[in-house]
């Protein structure tokens, strides 16, 4: 047995004592290259199993802390509609736990101020204005606001949010540097917060915003733009000459939002743009606001374009069905060589006056299988044109 | 004795402030935070109120409102519909299919009790 060791001892010795530099200078590259990949695996699968085991502790702990929150809040907090109904000894009580729990670890701060924010979201009436004393009472908009200066773009930009979404008004100096911040995501985020929280806010970002943004943005600002109050909204066709595209479909949808008709001919003059998208959005629009001014224009630029297109400018003139693009659409029908144009078409012809359209589909003689069961599909009183877009 | 209600919803944050609310309220309350959970519920007990959402999963709000209205205990049960949507035609359709009332959310928390205490007497009065 003793010999066993010694035998196996001397062996590692040896293999230890290997010199290296014995061996050509290929093979020595390929072991230290080889002994750099075994040591960033192991790094690399020690920093994998670091983050699950984390994440896992995280997650129960934030479970944790969202049943007891919880079980505070409805016990207590949620009972009541205004500080004035809460009996002073269990106000205190609660603010005191609330403390306990905000002062416990960031993990609860978080599920505090989440769960707050909640139900301030999905509850009306006077328990709102409870909600949102009690966040300012136990000071968590000085955790929130801490977040701004961060140097994660992602903690600033749920800092905004988090102000957003509990209505601190008397943040809007702190916001506005982040105006110019380097990431679009807090810029956008900046400029939906400054949005809902000041009614004077400008919206000069829609002139000066240079990057483009994606649809979540759009969606981020259009919410933020339509769902406060404005001293005054602004006239929307005034940014359908950006060079960011994603600013004009931005513009586009806000005044299709407030019914903006005065924007008509800009959006007429959007057609002859070179970029696809824009002319399609700006097709759309016109049908939307009921352009009859618009008509000619549509048929006229109809040769010139892909079937996409094609297909929204149908739908277009059927949305505004004045009726004097009937023969017009007749004709697409008839001549269809796609099936989209083919649908389009008939929905477009089924959507005007029933006295306009008895007329043409009175004149439609010999159609094929096809054609008629899709003028019977939107003979059906339930398909509506929106629903073919 | 307690009235019993149904509370389906799939957001469990809302389910367990509306649980805590209506027991508070002395009232017995159950929960299901999916279509297929009241389903089997409904089947099982007699409820004096259910109230629903409509976006539930694997079993929507409208297809479980019409089971509830063909299910032996609870075809009488008066169902309350608190939903985020606010079309129309989606609250004339299920007023039609035979829901008692449609709460849109946000919603006022004491609008919702006293809705949901007023359409159980007025039950309890016509049975």
């Amino acid at each position: 047995m003793q010999n066993n060791f010694d035998l196996s001892g001397k062996l590692c010795l040896s293999i230890l004592k290997i010199n290296l530099f014995n061996y050509p200078l290929l093979i020595q590259i390929a072991v230290i290259v080889s002994i750099l990949a075994v040591i960033a695996i192991f790094l690399t699968l020690t920093y994998i199993i670091y983050n699950r085991t984390k994440r896992q502790s995280d997650q129960r702990k934030t479970y944790e802390a969202e049943n007891q929150i919880l079980e505070e809040l409805n016990d207590h907090l949620l009972m009541y509609d205004s500080i004035e109904e809460m009996p002073e000894n269990e106000l205190q009580e609660t603010v005191k736990i609330l403390n306990e729990f905000k002062n416990r670890s960031i993990i609860f701060q978080n599920v505090l101020v989440r769960l707050l924010i909640y139900f301030k979201h999905n509850l009306t009436g006077n328990i709102t204005r409870l909600i949102t004393a009690t966040y300012f009472n136990l000071k968590l908009n000085e955790i929130t606001l801490s977040k701004l200066k961060s140097v994660f773009w992602f903690t600033k930009a749920q800092g905004l949010k988090e102000l957003q979404d509990i209505n601190d008004y008397n943040s809007a100096d702190t916001i506005q540097p982040l105006l110019v911040n380097k990431n679009l995501d807090v810029r956008v985020e900046a400029y939906a917060a400054l949005l809902k929280l000041q009614t004077n806010s400008s919206f000069n970002f829609l002139k000066n915003e240079e990057e483009e943004l994606s649809n979540w943005h759009q969606i981020l600002l259009f919410d933020a733009i339509t769902k406060s109050e404005h001293a005054v909204v602004p006239n929307f066709a005034d940014f359908l000459s950006s060079e960011n595209k994603t600013i004009v479909i931005l513009s586009i949808k806000l005044l299709l939002h407030y019914k903006q008709f005065e924007a008509i001919p800009d959006l007429i003059k959007l057609l002859s743009n070179k970029n696809e998208q824009l002319r399609s959005e700006a097709i759309c629009a016109l049908g939307v606001l009921d352009a009859e001014d618009a008509e000619q224009k549509l048929i006229s630029i109809y040769p010139t374009e892909r079937n996409p297109n094609k297909t929204q400018i149908l739908l277009a003139l059927g949305e505004i069905a004045s009726g004097s693009a009937l023969h017009f659409l007749k004709d697409k029908f008839l001549k269809a060589d796609h099936y989209t144009i083919l649908k389009s078409a008939a929905a477009a012809i089924m959507s005007h006056p029933t006295a306009l359209k008895e007329k043409i589909l009175a004149s439609l003689k010999d159609l094929d299988e096809e054609q008629k069961a899709i003028i019977k599909h939107f003979e059906d009183p339930l398909i509506r044109l929106h629903g073919v877009r | 004795m307690r009235d019993r209600v149904l509370i389906v919803d799939s957001e469990i944050l809302i389910n367990k402030f509306l649980e805590s609310r209506l027991s508070k309220e002395n009232m017995d309350v159950d929960v299901a935070f999916d279509g297929m959970q009241a389903v089997e519920k409904i089947k099982k007990n007699k409820y004096d109120l259910i109230l629903t959402d409509l976006m539930l999963p694997y079993v929507a709000g409208v297809e479980l409102i019409m089971n509830i209205k063909k299910s032996e205990y609870n075809h009488e049960t008066p169902v309350v519909v608190l939903s985020s949507l606010t079309a129309d035609d989606v609250i004339v359709d299920v007023l039609s299919i035979g829901a008692q009332d449609y709460i849109i959310k946000p919603f006022s928390i004491n609008v919702v009790l006293a809705k949901i205490k007023q359409l159980i007497q007025l039950n309890k009065t016509a049975a």
